[in-house]
């Protein structure tokens, strides 16, 4: 390689500060070969290192904000589409489900302590699978003690889920193809 | 809006379907894929390419190979379409075709 493709080499490495060591060395490798194969004519296309770096890091960035935005900042991204877009609509819908039935199992297990006989699950046709219980209970309780770590399994799951899923359909809704319908 | 910044715009709109249908015949690597975009760069730059494969294989839509053919002197990064990838084309394809087919017809109506 040249003197002039080695500087634009090492100024594209320096540029590209903040990604994964690997796929930083990848990317520098690629443009290496390319500008070993394509010479002087390659290097006046590919503009400065600088400028081919941030479009690089750009990317980069934009894929980092879905992989770590908080889960409300996502929820309320989604719902702010979902007046206008059927998926986000359902993934948004799925999302707000999900939470409340987290903060839902959630409560349950906190209750338990406080309400013994009232809360917990009753299999009985006419509440069924009510999990608090405002009126005396009609018949016996399956879970007795089980309620407090059945209901925190259940709703931290609930919670869990929700954030992926809305990575999952978030990733899917920006990435839409530039032509799309 | 100038020519050269709106050529731009319309550049980054095809880019992607351009380097699809490219990798949907067979597997290239970017100096391929830049020949088979015409040597003038008019559908894709270069400084435009590379970034873009690798978001495509970031999304999952491409796979690569490193591969040191004889004759070059750097390993050369060959990409493919993944099924996902296949899947997008296939989906891409008949939008650009309707939205082609709409412009020209009314581009040429009014010439």
């Amino acid at each position: 390689m040249t003197p002039a493709a080695e500087d634009f080499a090492r100024r594209l490495d320096a540029g590209l500060r903040g990604l994964p060591a690997d796929e930083r060395e990848r990317i520098v490798l690629e443009i290496r070969g390319h500008l070993a194969e394509r010479g002087e004519a390659g290097l006046a296309a590919l503009g400065a290192p600088e400028t081919l770096a941030k479009t690089y890091m750009e990317d980069f960035r934009m894929t980092q904000a879905i992989a770590q935005a908080n889960p409300a900042a996502l929820l309320l991204t989604i719902l702010d589409r979902a007046g206008r877009n059927a998926a986000a609509a359902v993934i948004g819908f799925v999302a707000v489900t999900l939470y409340l039935m987290s903060a839902g199992f959630l409560v349950v297990a906190v209750l338990k302590p406080f309400f013994p006989t009232h809360v917990g699950l009753w299999l009985d046709p006419f509440s069924f699978g009510a999990w608090v219980n405002t009126a005396t209970p009609a018949g016996p309780e399956v879970l007795g003690w089980w309620t407090i770590p059945v209901g925190l399994v259940l709703g931290l799951v609930c919670g869990a889920v929700a954030g992926p899923l809305m990575r999952w359909g978030a990733e899917r809704l920006i990435k839409r193809p530039v032509f799309g319908s | 809006m100038d020519l050269g910044s709106w050529q731009t715009q319309l550049r980054k709109g095809a880019a992607e379907l351009v380097v699809l249908a490219l990798l949907g015949r067979k597997e290239r690597y970017g100096l391929e894929i830049l020949e088979g975009a015409g040597e003038a760069g008019e559908l894709v730059t270069e400084g435009a390419l590379y970034p873009l494969l690798t978001r495509l294989e970031r999304e999952g839509k491409l796979a690569s190979r490193w591969a040191l053919d004889e004759g070059a002197s750097h390993p050369r990064k060959y990409y493919r379409l993944t099924g996902e990838g296949e899947r997008l084309l296939a989906e891409m394809r008949p939008v650009w075709s309707r939205f082609h087919a709409q412009v020209t017809a009314i581009v040429e109506r009014e010439q």
